[in-house]
């Protein structure tokens, strides 16, 4: 059995949505916010789903037309922007089987109406980090409920 | 001599009787005088009618169904006379020379259009030591990016547009986010102006959940950048 890698997002301080074909984060401890489109908002929903790094590039690979070692390189590169960012961290698991990207492609050939594979496109937008970072965070569990929100 | 422009000044109030009262004073006590302050009462069930009516006739009083915070300001706007306009949360304090360091700073800057200041964030008094110590302050004073210390012209307030009355939560991000794709020409001041308390009932603002509500305000603030840049 060999090493293999899955996400986490680094909530309560990372919040994200995905609203019409985009993925909105917001990281609450640096007032930044990101903008995740193309194939971004498929890895990210994979990510929050507790995908495995071979599940998230298996299913890019049968979903998309592209090179593997294009989709590989593009996925760790926009993988390790959201770690640097301090969105999601990393966890090592174990891996059932080996996955072989290559041979997954090869399949593909044969169905050529899939559409082309676009890398995950990866924004960050630093203009309200002051007005984001003005609020304190308590430490307060959620369920022992603060009186609501006027 | 030359009349002081008149700076209107907008409470809006739902539900705080405990603190309102500290927050009018903060307001009669500003050394800049020529200042008209508008309650807008948003459908409170406690006793904050009766503070807010106790300052009568140096204030104006309004009552509404409760309607939200956006709702109660735009009230208040729709009211107001000032050439500027101010906000103050009910539970929030300035200090005595706010208004004062501000109308320096547009009588310096003619062509600025809003002016900032710093915020002191304090843990209410009456707070349990469990209660103080479950808030984080990371720094104490902070640029305040917030309604309460803003001094605007009403011109570029209504350049930029009124408050959201649909949004409950993050209806100051909206119209800031708004304000700056507009390039609103603004001013941070070094001086604190505003005092912010924290306490049980803002903290509801603080919930998780709560703050999930600015996704949708960013993902709208993305879309007009990227149909402007068409």
């Amino acid at each position: 059995m060999s090493k293999s890698k899955s996400f986490k997002v680094n909530s309560p301080k990372v919040l994200s949505a995905a609203i019409d074909s985009e993925v909105v984060i917001v990281n609450l401890d640096s007032g930044d916010y990101y903008s995740l489109l193309k194939t971004g908002v498929e890895v990210w929903s994979a990510i929050e789903k507790g995908m495995s790094y071979d599940g998230i590039l298996m299913n890019l690979a049968q979903n998309y037309t592209g090179s593997p070692e294009e989709i590989t390189a593009t996925v760790n590169e926009f993988i390790s922007k959201l770690e640097q960012e301090n969105l999601i961290s990393v966890e090592e698991i174990q891996a059932n089987q080996e996955v072989n990207i290559s041979a997954l492609e090869s399949e593909n050939d044969a169905n050529k109406t899939k559409p082309k594979f676009e890398p995950p496109a990866f924004e960050k937008f630093t203009d309200m980090e002051d007005l984001l970072l003005l609020d304190p965070i308590h430490e307060v569990d959620e369920s022992a409920g603060w009186p609501n929100v006027k | 001599m030359e009349k002081k422009p008149l700076v209107t000044v907008i409470i809006a109030v739902y539900n705080c009787e405990k603190y309102l009262a500290q927050a009018i004073e903060s307001v009669l006590a500003q050394t800049y005088k020529a200042i008209e302050i508008i309650i807008i009462d948003d459908g409170s069930t406690d006793g904050s009618a009766e503070v807010a009516k106790s300052f009568l006739p140096q204030i104006k009083y309004y009552f509404q169904e409760n309607s939200g915070p956006g709702a109660a300001l735009n009230q208040g706007i729709s009211l107001s006379q000032g050439k500027l306009i101010a906000f103050l949360d009910s539970d929030d304090l300035w200090v005595a020379d706010k208004l004062s360091y501000q109308m320096r700073a547009f009588e310096s800057n003619p062509d600025l259009e809003a002016v900032f200041g710093h915020v002191r964030q304090f843990k209410s008094p009456e707070l349990d030591e469990a209660s103080k110590q479950s808030i984080q302050i990371p720094v104490e004073v902070i640029s305040g990016y917030f309604k309460g210390t803003m001094l605007i012209k009403r011109e570029a307030f209504e350049r930029v547009g009124w408050f959201d009355s649909q949004i409950k939560i993050g209806d100051f991000l909206d119209w800031y986010l708004r304000a700056s794709e507009q390039s609103l020409k603004s001013l941070m001041l070094p001086e604190v102006v505003t005092k912010r308390r924290l306490h049980k009932t803002n903290m509801g603002i603080r919930e998780r959940k709560s703050y999930s509500e600015y996704l949708p305000i960013l993902k709208a603030s993305l879309d007009r950048r990227r149909s402007n840049s068409k």
